[in-house]
């Protein structure tokens, strides 16, 4: 438990009815939030208050709460996240405020992420990243035994070091242009070190760049904002080698 | 996987290659590196060239005259030519770029830190423009003559054109002198992104070495700031000559 005493904040969050509406933000009071709470634990309290006054609660998404779905996204105090290392949303705990704060709220902010209702975005453009060349093509059969294919220790960590993206596309939110350079290199790096990725490598690179480009996404001019907004730390390394993959799959293509 | 879906098309294979590297935002990103390093060396050796301002005037004249002169006079224009190429091609996918990425975020944050970058990163555009517009006045004044004819065409004693005497005319006017240090501050502040950057845009990320590149390329740029800033101060504070 923490020696804190609970406090009350000023809350300025982002309202939109739905796609449409034009949206604006809102003041609220968020009072005895203790600080042990979460970040959305905080915003629950709000909401109730709001259910218990007979207003519409404040839309958010979330789901685990645990920092491993990816569903949390606000955009708090001008970052993603709030711009805590290694922090997810759900994982941001109150004790980083202090009493009568004002805390700025917004949805992530992009043209393939549209608002649906008040700080939800839709993210279904990352699942399309992902359908144009996140995965490795596996005919059906008997599952292969584990350890069949040795993988160096190094290979593995490189690898992981990726596939801790838990998607939540808070690079996205962070990144000056509002590339998704970063979670696209996450998924290209995840698969190119393992040897059941190695051989869709390159059209796996050409396809999902391709593909944040006709998403909408904008393109990364190393401002390296996404690697200091990832709350899985996933470093920018990934970003040349999914580079150094297109640059080889373009200049090699065969057609 | 399906390999539809390109982002430019062209009539020929080899077109349409090319149009797509070119088309896609890793292509413009990787030519931006390329003609950037182009154009980065140009400024080390122009600056290099330059320098010899600081000997007597026979060094710098007698430069210009083997410039002018070297390969029966088409060397000059071929890297002319070259640079021209470079720079059109780095200001064409900067727009794009810069167009793109203006359209990926139609809604601003309200409140938006900074995390990690820099403000050199972020003005890349604004310096990029300010540069482009230095280089057209630098050009009209020491390569077409326009901003100060009376100085240009000048011949020394041994009938070489006088680059010295027009450089140090030049710089006696505490006007221009103004503009060519404010101007240094852009190319500083465009070389402190790009020079640290370029190596990421073209895949190279080294855990020992791409820092050290982006090191050594952040001190050439100071270099060049230094060095260029050096010859219209010095020129306006010395006394006397020519
Ligand atoms: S790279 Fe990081 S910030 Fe981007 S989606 Fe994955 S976990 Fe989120
Ligand atoms: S709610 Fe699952 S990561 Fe935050």
């Amino acid at each position: 438990m923490s020696t804190q005493k609970n406090m009350n904040l000023t809350l300025q969050v982002w309202r939109q009815k739905s796609k449409r509406d034009a949206g604006g933000f809102k003041t609220y009071q968020a009072k005895n939030i203790s600080p042990d709470q979460s970040f959305l634990e905080m915003l629950d309290v709000v909401n109730e208050d709001l259910i218990a006054k007979g207003e519409e609660p404040i839309a958010f998404d979330h789901d685990c709460r645990e920092g491993i779905c990816g569903m949390c996204s606000l955009f708090i105090n001008g970052a993603p996240h709030g711009g805590f290392p290694g922090t997810t949303t759900c994982q941001l705990h109150m004790r980083h405020f202090k009493d009568g704060d004002e805390i700025t709220i917004e949805p992530w902010r992009a043209k393939p992420f549209p608002v649906l209702k008040d700080l939800i975005v839709d993210r279904t453009s990352f699942d399309r990243l992902v359908q144009a060349g996140g995965y490795i093509s596996v005919n059906t059969g008997g599952a292969p035994d584990a350890n069949a294919v040795p993988i160096p220790k190094k290979d593995a960590d490189l690898a992981m070091d990726a596939a801790s993206c838990i998607g939540c596309g808070a690079c996205v939110a962070a990144c000056p242009n509002a590339s998704a350079m970063l979670f696209v290199s996450a998924k290209i790096s995840q698969l190119r070190h393992l040897p059941q990725g190695e051989a869709e490598r390159k059209k796996r690179a050409l396809n999902m760049l391709n593909r944040a480009d006709q998403e909408g996404f904008g393109s990364c001019r190393n401002h390296f904002e996404c690697e200091a907004a990832c709350p899985k730390d996933i470093p920018r390394r990934v970003m040349a080698e999914a580079y150094r993959d297109y640059i080889e799959a373009s200049a090699l293509r065969e057609e | 996987m399906s390999d539809g879906e390109r982002v430019v098309r062209g009539a020929l294979p080899v077109g349409r290659l090319v149009g797509d590297f070119l088309g896609s935002s890793v292509g413009a990103k990787v030519i931006m590196a390329l003609t950037g390093v182009v154009l980065w060396s140009f400024l080390i050796g122009h600056l290099v060239g330059n320098l010899q301002i600081f000997q007597a005037p026979d060094a710098i004249n007698g430069y210009a005259v083997f410039l002018h002169t070297v390969g029966h006079g088409a060397a000059l224009w071929l890297v002319r030519a070259a640079l021209l190429g470079c720079l059109l091609a780095h200001i064409a996918m900067g727009m794009r770029l810069t167009a793109l990425n203006r359209a990926a975020r139609p809604i601003a944050y309200a409140k938006k830190k900074r995390l990690r970058t820099t403000p050199a990163a972020l003005w890349m555009a604004a310096s990029g423009v300010l540069l482009f517009m230095f280089l057209a006045f630098h050009l009209a004044h020491f390569t077409i003559g326009l901003v100060d004819p009376s100085s240009f065409g000048l011949k020394d004693a041994e009938g070489q054109m006088d680059v010295y005497k027009m450089v140090w005319i030049a710089f006696k006017n505490p006007v221009v002198v103004v503009t060519y240090v404010v101007a240094q501050f852009f190319v500083l502040s465009h070389l402190m992104h790009g020079t640290a950057s370029l190596w990421q845009s073209i895949g190279v990320n080294h855990g020992v070495w791409t820092p050290v590149l982006s090191g050594v390329g952040k001190a050439i740029a100071l270099f060049i700031f230094v060095g260029n800033l050096a010859i219209p101060v010095v020129i306006l504070i010395a006394w006397g000559k020519p």
